[in-house]
């Protein structure tokens, strides 16, 4: 699903960079692109670690005043959610979790950003061993899933 | 068709937002307006197609409307039978394409899977431990299960 969305995503975010207007939002998304570009390449030659630096700082650095809430959130929660499943690939929970929460925290939102997340949430809790507590991570998500399978149905027969 | 329309729909839900706060000498107040809008245009909200409908009542050319007077042609002129009759021609085909028009399957069976394999892991964990919110998430997420897979054969 995820990959279906990335292209568009991505064109997204090359139509803002090539917009000289308002540099700021722009220049913003323009560093997450080449943060996942960083992260991509660090990961092609297994270096983890690099990966990982190259999406907290993108993380930990400021927003632009005029990015639009919406749009920070689901950028910044597609980079929570990329550094929660590389903190649980090298074995940490709760750097997993905290990820997690940390992308959860933007805010929710009936959409795959979200659903991600929550997932990631589940699969860091189950590492640590708090089963109960993934289950219900793992049920928010399948609940948007399903909200999301309704609206896609609702929307074709709208038309 | 479908496919390019829920394509489009996707990009203008994730695509406008990012576009119009980048682009538009808009404030940043109006781009968050038009971001959960748009969202809601992905995930079934009301809000999106509300507005569309008052928007095209709004824009509806004068002309077009109900009247007592008698309409004038909107194509004159030598050749205007034809042209008309084209157009009318192209908009049958716009309409058949869109009446035979399906839900996008693979984004469809995406969901359903998601959903199925979350159930399972659900019912694995209920399975391994006596917590009764747990199982009753089980039993809620075999149905939403069940549910999804007979959408999605139904439709796809």
């Amino acid at each position: 699903m995820l990959r279906r969305l990335l292209p568009i995503v991505l064109l997204s975010l090359a139509a803002l960079a090539g917009c000289a207007e308002d540099a700021a939002p722009a220049d913003w998304m323009g560093e997450a692109r080449a943060a996942h570009a960083r992260a991509d390449e660090a990961l092609e030659r297994e270096d983890r670690g690099a990966a990982r630096e190259a999406l907290e700082a993108f993380f930990e650095a400021e927003v632009p005043g005029r990015v639009a809430k919406e749009d920070a959130r689901v950028v910044r929660q597609d980079v929570a959610f990329r550094l929660s499943r590389l903190a649980l690939e090298a074995g940490e929970a709760d750097a997993a979790l905290r990820w997690a929460d940390e992308g959860l925290n933007e805010g929710r939102g009936r959409d795959v950003f979200t659903a991600n997340l929550l997932v990631a949430r589940g699969r860091a809790l189950e590492a640590k061993g708090e089963a109960v507590e993934a289950a219900a991570a793992y049920h928010d998500a399948l609940r948007i899933n399903d909200a999301l399978l309704d609206a896609l149905f609702e929307e074709d027969d709208a038309e | 068709m479908t496919t390019l329309r829920r394509t489009m729909t996707i990009s203008l839900a994730l695509g406008l937002p990012l576009a119009f706060a980048g682009c538009g000498g808009s404030a940043p107040a109006e781009s968050r307006s038009a971001a959960p809008a748009a969202q809601d245009s992905v995930t079934g909200g009301e809000a999106t197609t509300s507005v569309t409908a008052e928007e095209s009542a709004d824009a509806q050319p004068a002309g077009m409307a109900p009247s007592s007077s008698e309409p004038s042609p909107m194509i004159s002129g030598s050749g205007a039978g034809e042209e008309w009759d084209a157009l009318l021609a192209a908009e049958a085909d716009l309409g058949e394409a869109f009446e035979t028009a399906t839900v996008d399957c693979d984004v469809a069976r995406d969901l359903r899977d998601q959903i199925c394999d979350l159930s399972g892991r659900i019912c694995a964990i209920a399975d391994e431990t006596p917590d009764p919110s747990t199982a009753e998430r089980c039993r809620d997420g075999e149905a939403r299960c069940d549910s999804a897979r007979d959408r999605v054969d139904d439709r796809c």
